[in-house]
């Protein structure tokens, strides 16, 4: 009789809390279809669910609905604005990480004037807080576009590369480690500095192996080119082949083939 | 009863009241009863073949999988089909696949990528050369084309069917009447040299004959292909970014940072080459319409036309003497004018693929349409639809007709991708360069002033278009910020990405380098 009594009263108790996991679930699912108003009824009816976690994971879920539901207004980003302030300034847990991740957006991408300072003291902040998590490992890319090209105008474009170069002691993702060298690499042939500049980053960017199709490709050609220019033929032969390997029917092939000739020869 | 007229009118319409009702709901009934699949496709290919290529496609399929039927849905292109199929996603009755394009809106919330998907070998290619290759590399451009890899979003959508290209096609009877030999022109002096020939030869016979038929839309990519074959030393000194490549907007920004001008040797010498191709044109034909130029071949008053592969199969059944077709020839090395800007040989550049169908994100039938999706773009899908609508195929191993493989890009070459007529990815360019043409084209078009018409309106619309790409670059990431968090969120425990799967890093750099252009004139 105990055993039944503590059945149901196990059910009683955990029936709601998979209730609220599972419509939870499907306001992400309905948000990574672009249903932001099916996600937005999802989380709205947890905003004060019994359960703490639940009702900070449902008001997290609000502010990105909010930040995607057509048409976006002002007000509407300054209620999630709000809304993310109020859990990343209440606790550390998975929630006050990703708000604090979108305040970073909110003041990089979402304002009619971005303001780039404020984007970076989030990101910082966050990196602060647990640098490991996958909010701070994602905002590492976007913290090094701040630096290469908003934060510090008046800095040589050297200097601005030299504190983005910084935030490599901060990646502990492949993936963010990626995405730090590649901007660094292209804000080298942006900024016109000295081509040599960018083959460490494109090597390192490569070897990580986080790079999409099309960026790989390019950096794969970018690789054999400096490498070329820099004397180094075995490297250059060796990426030239690399890359009419994997893309046989790119525009380039044929004067690559020429230039994987030269190195060869020479 | 009497019969009045309108007795029989309320009759009449009662009676196809009742024949529509029957007729809905036979077919209801058999989508109840039945487990036969219905997919729907929309296209916009109107031109003669290419329905009835999509037809015998279908019929094959429905052979092959009794339980699918396919239904083809053809819809006027133009300003029509855009409306149309908008109309049909937001109210959720869009077809399972549709014809679609990269530059359209809400590719992201209408369609389903396919990345995954073609990563892996298309079963229908079983037993051809093509068995076990990625689906993505069993096309002659491995996908690349914009419509097939949607660069701003990072991921695949489209499956084309064709590509086009354009060529010169000549009568064979009058070119052997008026030079005693068929062959075509193997370079530039022997072209000009030949259209010289012709104009003798209208003036001793007082014929109306022009040597080219041409109009104000078909010189349109020839006319960036002869400036743009001048322009590879050019293109190599500004290769900024050492990619061997430059990208429309690579071009764009170098462009609004002075780092080249429409005064560079390169680029006079392309327009003074570019000159010399409209003098042999028909008179006027910045005013004509396509057609026209075709009407001006088809009754023998021009030797030659410029013609797009689309035309092939039209111009065969319109013209009653016998064809031939040729590839533009550009100056080359050799040349005693143009051969020390000429580095060739030139690469008609990239296949750019057509016809490209998207899978509905919404559909109920994902893996039926999908399959469909395979089979029309597998060697047999590939061969039948070549075959029947005389199109240039793109699946590797799948030959075109005789006539139409005069048609066929020849990618060997250089090509440096961008077009300096049209620097930035936006057709405004294009536009401003189309609107003044008439400076070089008119009889006494100059080169200078042609120069210096690009030259005073390029900066202020290629500013423009960047303005546009930061705008639409921030609604990109937005709406991908929201649905990375939401992935990375839904994501079983465990199995959390070490990152979110934001818009790629390459697009959000755009964004900022465009910014960074556009805030130092």
């Amino acid at each position: 009789m105990r055993t039944v009594i503590a059945l149901l009263v196990g059910l009683v108790l955990v029936a709601p809390a998979r209730a609220a996991a599972d419509e939870l679930a499907a306001g992400w699912q309905a948000l990574t279809n672009f249903h932001a108003r099916q996600a937005l009824e999802a989380f709205d009816r947890h905003l004060s669910d019994a359960n703490p976690a639940a009702a900070r994971e449902a008001r997290f879920g609000r502010g990105v609905a909010l930040l995607d539901r057509q048409p976006v207004s002002p007000a509407q980003v300054e209620e999630a604005r709000v809304l993310f302030t109020a859990l990343a300034d209440s606790g550390a847990d998975d929630p006050a990480q990703g708000a604090r991740f979108f305040l970073g957006r909110i003041a990089q991408h979402h304002l009619a004037i971005p303001d780039a300072a404020e984007a970076a003291r989030q990101f910082r902040r966050l990196l602060a807080t647990d640098e490991n998590s996958v909010w701070a490992q994602s905002a590492l890319g976007r913290l090094a576009l701040l630096e290469i090209y908003e934060l510090n105008p008046a800095w040589t474009p050297a200097a601005r590369l030299g504190e983005a170069e910084k935030l490599l002691a901060h990646a502990h993702t492949s993936a963010a480690q990626s995405d730090v060298h590649y901007a660094i690499a292209d804000a080298v042939f942006f900024y016109r500095l000295s081509p040599a500049g960018a083959l460490s980053h494109l090597l390192a960017a490569e070897r990580l192996g986080r790079l999409d199709w099309t960026a790989r490709a390019e950096v794969l050609v970018q690789i054999a080119e400096l490498s070329r220019l820099s004397g180094n033929r075995p490297q250059a032969a060796q990426f030239y082949r690399t890359f009419l390997k994997e893309n046989p029917r790119d525009l380039r092939a044929y004067i690559v083939k020429e230039r994987l000739a030269e190195v060869e020869k020479g | 009863m009497r019969l009045t007229g309108n007795k029989i009118g309320f009759a009449l319409l009662g009676l196809a009241y009742l024949a529509s009702a029957f007729l809905i709901a036979r077919r209801s009934a058999e989508e109840v009863t039945s487990d036969r699949v219905t997919i729907r496709l929309s296209q916009w290919q109107l031109e003669g073949g290419v329905r009835d290529a999509v037809d015998a496609i279908i019929r094959r399929y429905e052979e092959l999988n009794p339980r699918v039927h396919v239904v083809q849905i053809a819809v006027p292109g133009g300003s029509t089909y855009l409306p149309w199929i908008q109309a049909q996603m937001v109210g959720g009755t869009g077809p399972d696949l549709v014809e679609y394009s990269w530059p359209w809106p809400d590719t992201a919330r209408n369609f389903s990528p396919i990345s995954a998907e073609v990563m892996l070998p298309n079963p229908y290619n079983r037993g051809t050369p093509l068995e076990g290759v990625p689906w993505r590399d069993t096309f002659i451009d491995g996908m690349s084309s914009p419509d097939n890899y949607v660069q701003t979003l990072s991921q695949y959508y489209g499956v084309s069917m064709t590509t086009g290209m354009q060529r010169i096609v000549y009568n064979r009877a009058l070119l052997q009447t008026i030079t005693g030999r068929e062959t075509p022109p193997r370079t530039y002096r022997e072209f000009l040299a030949l259209c010289a020939r012709i104009r003798e030869y209208a003036t001793a016979n007082r014929l109306n004959l022009a040597p080219l038929a041409c109009s104000r839309t078909t010189h349109i990519n020839l006319t960036g292909e002869i400036v743009n074959d001048m322009a590879t030393q050019l293109a190599a000194r500004i290769d900024f970014r050492h990619r061997l490549k430059l990208e429309p907007d690579d071009l764009g920004r170098s462009y609004l940072r002075g780092e080249w001008s429409y005064d560079a040797p390169e680029l006079v010498a392309g327009f003074q080459a570019l000159k010399e191709f409209g003098e042999v044109c028909t008179p006027g034909f910045l005013q004509r319409e396509r057609d026209t130029a075709l009407t001006d071949f088809v009754s023998g008053r021009a030797v030659m036309v410029v013609a797009p592969s689309w035309e092939a199969t039209s111009l065969q059944q319109l013209c009653p003497f016998e064809l031939g077709a040729f590839r533009y020839p550009t100056a080359r090395e050799n040349d005693p004018v143009y051969g020390r800007f000429a580095k060739g040989p030139f690469s008609e550049g990239q296949v750019l693929t057509g016809m490209p169908f998207y899978l509905n994100r919404s559909t109920p039938h994902r893996a039926e349409a999908l399959d469909f999706l395979r089979f029309m773009s597998s060697q047999e899908g590939s061969t039948i639809f070549t075959n029947v609508s005389n199109w240039l195929p793109i699946v590797v191993g799948v030959k075109p007709s005789d006539f139409s493989a005069q048609f066929q890009l020849q990618a060997e070459g250089y090509s440096w991708y961008g077009n300096f007529l049209g620097p930035s990815s936006h057709l405004e360019p294009q536009n401003l360069v189309l609107s003044v043409l008439y400076t070089l084209w008119s009889p006494d078009g100059r080169v200078a002033v042609f120069s210096s018409a690009l030259t005073s309106g390029m900066a202020a619309i290629v500013r423009d278009g960047f303005r546009r790409d930061v705008i639409s670059g921030l609604n990109n990431i937005r709406r991908e910020d929201a649905a990375a968090a939401a992935r990375a969120e839904w994501a079983p425990t465990g199995r959390r990405p070490e990152t979110l799967p934001l818009m790629t890093l390459a697009n959000e750099i755009n964004l900022y380098q465009a910014r960074a252009v556009l805030a130092h004139p």
